[in-house]
């Protein structure tokens, strides 16, 4: 098994946000999918994601509904709504901005310093 | 974002909409989650039982991720304030734990919004009623109002047919001429009240009638036969419900007329009228202020609103008064809503009036809601532990203040059903009373609109904020130690309210005592004149014929007057006829006067008087007697200008001095029933009678003679040794005197007046009660600052006494502050109680009493602490250190 590592703090909406775009999924099947598309790398922690759940949904980004589980149960699935894949989009474009510029920033060399 | 806007109100509106189910729905979410992990856990190898505990140790406390998912719903901040059956509950066991505060509470509301309720019923009533017919806010009057006058000019008959032909903005447009006429039916001669009715008031009404028909345009024909239209009432009490009444012939005053219908009941447009027959303009046409006084109404058209229908009969009223400057330059219509009083004058005087009253009212409800609130609180403060323990238990400050609010709200609302309750029997009671023996105008009926309960509703819950939420935030301001310590104080407020209610009961009690001693005045008035022996009537006569100059009419009520009078006195057991405006059981109208300078009357003394006009024989018939100078004679009716006074009037205006042949004029006073700016002379003086009254300064007199011509009213007694039983034959008399005579309430003197005594009784049980309320509140909350602050200060005061303080001294450090309240109270109260007058020695004494209780309740409400705070010894204050 792989060492997982805990979510850097606020990314874990981008996260949800970029699980549920793949298509419709419960509560434990958006965990399954952030651990499944990290390669096993990330894990969330359970008690946080539920409340994610609700805030991205009393913002709008993702709608719910109900519908029944691989096991045969009623479960809540959450969607990506129009408002949350531009979002989406969005924080993915600042994310990689960010990303690039924090590795341009992190391989400096001492020449370039001047 | 307005989308993201609105997504958040649809989650928290589905979520506080949702309350438990919202719980219901998460933990069924979460149940799946845990059993989904312990499935993949034992796919992992982990044997059913341990897998199910890994779960949900993984999952952690759903409690908490609950709170959490609310939170970020923003639900967090209405749990605070969501309120439980459970509150409810708690509130009921509140109030019976502390029956006292509760009856005392419930009372206080319940008497303050009873008034309040009663007072907005009254003003929906009679200030802005509305007709309960279809669209009855649509239903308008129009008035002329004389500016020169400052009156409504009532012969409008010439402008309402101008109106009638040219007005588009008002439809149904009709005029009314009411009268009061002898109905005969078979052997029954009774007056009723009627109205000769333009067709289109059935119209413009809506209403159906159960029989019959109403009256239709053709009736208005002088060639049709006469037709009349009977009201419910009427059908009942004079028809005895005759299924066959359409087609009867009846018998009206003068005239004949055939019933066409029967018109349901609480039908009485215009005002009270039981029989309606056809105004009938078809004869000469009016001249301008011809005819008689009319009232005149119609219908506001489809999309018409009340000022545009205002400027279309102001533009033809110009045009009315360009053709007739001489009798229409002063004259403005008003067009008001049906049953509006015109704002102007005394009806704008009467609403500033009533609107004062309201201020009153809810000022009352308003300190005994702050009253009550201050005996919450003291309440509150004695829980302090157990609001310490809540807090510490996780309860937030908005969920106790919720909790604290209900209880209060619990209170209010009990309060508030009884207020109602009470307030309906009040106002049935009530109008009952002023209507006496007329009838109410018939939109006025005996119960509280749906307008009236809102009112009241939104008042309770006001009351409960007062009740409820300020302690509850003083009390639950502190932090939690000094919840615990105890650290509260009252406030400014409360001290505001005590001295407020101190105030109002030192003010109220004389009015309360003089509504009593008044009462005696009613029942010693009939004794002194020897009431049980007369009968009494007014007497109306219909005048019919509106073309009749006015000194026609008043001829001709005059010789059936004196008919009457002859006939009567021809009767065997007659013993006295006569007339005054005003007899010895009516309240007298009051003059200003002036005396002549030639008389030497002291000039400081009394220049008030009442005034009332008598005809022939009155002193007489009342068993009095000039006792000086001479009686009126038989050309003093004729010419006027003589005064009869009263010994009273001689003592108190003339300062004893003989009055016969000085001269006195009226500056001020009710016109028509005395003419002021003339002189009258003085010609004799009788003995006081009567109307005797307690303060005697108001018992100075003068009578004025006059003939039965219509002037001034004429209110007929008759002595006769049974009343009771001569009431049918003097009914009899007067219908064969003539068929236009009508005699209105017919009955025995010593019963008259009764009515007066009792709305003298019903304020004064107002009075009383409210009076009482404010005194039991004011000691209540005199008695708790008292009980809270010797709690609060048992360890001092222990401390002290071991010190050696002296009794005395600590009495007067713990008292001095309800003292100073009482005191202050005491001396506002006088200060009020003075001004409305004190004129007598007795008013004076009374408010002494008043005082005296006030004191004597304020004292018993601290003896109870009192003692209580002698007895404190050193150990106790020891032990308080808990």
């Amino acid at each position: 098994m792989q060492a997982e590592s805990a979510i850097l703090p606020g990314t874990l909406d981008m996260l949800i946000l970029k699980a549920v775009s793949l298509g419709k999924l419960h509560g434990y099947g958006v965990l399954l999918r952030i651990e499944q598309i990290s390669g096993e790398k990330l894990q969330v922690q359970q008690g946080t994601l539920y409340p994610a759940l609700a805030r991205l949904e009393h913002d709008g980004l993702i709608e719910s509904e109900w519908g029944i589980s691989e096991n045969n149960r009623r479960a809540k699935y959450y969607r990506l709504t129009r408002a949350g894949r531009a979002r989406l989009e969005a924080e993915t474009a600042s994310w990689k901005r960010a990303v690039s510029a924090i590795s341009a920033a992190l391989s400096a060399t001492a020449r370039e310093r001047r | 974002m307005i989308g993201r806007q609105l997504a958040r109100i649809r989650s928290v509106w589905s979520g506080a909409r949702a309350g438990e189910g919202l719980d219901a729905e998460l933990d069924e979410e979460f149940r799946l989650h845990i059993e989904l992990r312990a499935r993949d856990l034992e796919r992992q190898g982990l044997a059913p039982e341990a897998a199910m505990r890994q779960a949900r140790r993984e999952f952690g406390n759903p409690v908490n991720t609950r709170e959490d998912v609310r939170a970020s719903r923003g639900l967090h901040r209405l749990d605070a304030f969501r309120f439980y059956w459970l509150d409810i509950k708690l509130g009921l066991r509140m109030l019976a734990r502390y029956p006292a505060l509760t009856l005392v509470g419930t009372l206080a509301i319940a008497v303050g919004v009873a008034l309040s309720a009663l007072y907005f019923e009254s003003y929906q009533m009679f200030v802005d009623p509305r007709m309960p017919f279809p669209e009855g806010e649509r239903v308008v009057s129009i008035r002329l109002w004389d500016k020169a006058a400052a009156s409504t000019a009532g012969n409008a008959l010439y402008d309402f047919t101008m109106w009638r032909d040219q007005l588009r903005t008002i439809e149904h447009l009709g005029a009314a001429v009411p009268f009061e006429r002898t109905l005969r039916v078979d052997e029954s001669i009774d007056p009723v009240r009627g109205a000769e009715i333009s067709a289109s008031a059935f119209r413009l009404a809506g209403v159906k009638p159960v029989l019959g028909r109403t009256l239709i345009e053709r009736d208005e024909l002088l060639s049709e036969p006469p037709a009349a239209v009977v009201s419910h009432s009427l059908w009942q009490s004079r028809f005895d419900v005759d299924p066959q009444i359409v087609g009867r012939s009846i018998e009206l005053g003068a005239t004949h007329a055939t019933v066409v219908g029967v018109m349901p009941e609480g039908f009485g447009f215009p005002v009270s009228q039981r029989i309606w027959i056809p105004l009938r303009l078809g004869g000469a046409p009016v001249p301008p202020r011809g005819g008689p006084n009319v009232q005149i109404f119609g219908r506001l058209a489809e999309g018409v609103t009340l000022p545009k229908a205002e400027a279309e009969v102001a533009a033809i009223s110009r045009r009315i008064a360009a053709d007739h400057p001489d009798t229409h330059k002063d004259l403005i219509p008003r067009v008001t809503g049906y049953g509006k009083p015109l704002a102007a004058g005394e009806s704008l005087m009467m609403l500033r009036a009533l609107s004062i009253v309201n201020g009153i009212f809810v000022a009352l409800l308003a300190i005994l809601c702050a009253n009550v609130g201050a005996l919450v609180f003291a309440r509150a403060a004695t829980r302090g532990r157990e609001i310490a323990l809540r807090t510490s238990l996780g309860a937030s400050r908005g969920r106790i203040v919720t909790q604290l609010f209900v209880e209060a709200f619990v209170l209010t609302v009990i309060a508030a059903a009884i207020g109602l309750a009470l307030a309906r029997l009040a106002l049935g009671y009530g109008l009952g009373l002023i209507a006496g023996n007329e009838a109410m105008p018939f939109w006025v009926v005996a119960k509280l609109s749906l307008e009236t309960i809102v009112y009241a509703g939104v008042l309770t819950l006001i009351g409960a904020s007062i009740v409820g939420i300020l302690p509850a935030l003083r009390v639950t301001r502190g932090s939690l130690r000094d919840a615990t310590a105890g650290n509260l104080r009252f406030g400014r407020l409360w001290t505001g309210v005590i001295v407020a209610q101190v105030a109002l009961t030192v003010a109220l009690l004389p009015i309360a005592a003089d509504g009593v001693l008044q009462s005696n005045r009613f029942s010693n008035r009939a004794e002194a004149i020897g009431a049980e022996h007369f009968l009494i009537a007014q007497f109306v006569m219909d005048q019919q014929d509106y073309g009749l100059e006015p000194a026609a009419v008043a001829a001709r009520m005059r010789a059936a007057y004196e008919e009457l009078e002859r006939r009567l006195a021809a009767r065997p057991g007659v013993q006295a006829v006569t007339f005054a405006d005003q007899l010895p059981v009516h309240d007298q109208a009051k003059y200003s006067i002036e005396v002549d300078k030639t008389s030497g009357a002291p000039t400081d003394a009394l220049r008030q008087s009442t005034g009332v006009n008598v005809g022939q024989g009155f002193f007489e018939a009342f068993g009095t007697s000039v006792v000086a100078g001479r009686a009126f004679a038989a050309g003093d009716y004729e010419r006027g200008g003589v005064l009869v006074v009263n010994e009273s009037f001689a003592r108190l205006v003339f300062g004893g001095r003989s009055p016969i042949g000085h001269r006195i004029r009226v500056i001020e006073g009710n016109a028509t029933e005395l003419p002021s700016k003339e002189w009258y002379e003085i010609v004799g003086i009788v003995r006081d009678f009567g109307w005797t009254l307690d303060v005697p300064r108001e018992q100075a007199a003068m009578y004025y003679p006059r003939l039965a011509t219509g002037v001034t009213r004429v209110n007929l007694a008759i002595r006769v040794q049974d009343p009771e039983a001569f009431a049918p034959r003097l009914r009899a008399i007067a219908a064969e005197v003539s068929p236009l005579v009508t005699l209105r309430d017919v009955q025995p003197l010593a019963g008259a007046g009764g009515s007066e005594a009792r709305i003298n009784w019903a304020l004064t049980s107002v009075v009383w009660l409210v009076g009482g309320i404010v005194l039991l509140l004011a000691a209540t909350g005199i008695h708790a600052l008292m009980a809270f602050t010797v709690s609060r200060r048992t360890r001092e005061i222990g401390i002290r006494a071991a010190l050696g303080a002296r009794p005395r001294r600590v009495m007067t450090k713990v008292f001095s502050r309800a003292m100073l309240q009482i005191g202050l109270g005491v001396l506002v109260g006088s200060v009020i109680a003075a001004s409305w007058g004190l004129n007598s020695a007795r008013e004076v004494a009374v408010l002494l009493a008043a005082i005296g209780v006030m004191l004597t309740a304020g004292l018993l409400a601290c003896a109870v602490p009192l003692r209580r705070a002698l007895r404190i010894q050193p150990i106790d204050a020891l032990r308080e250190e808990g």
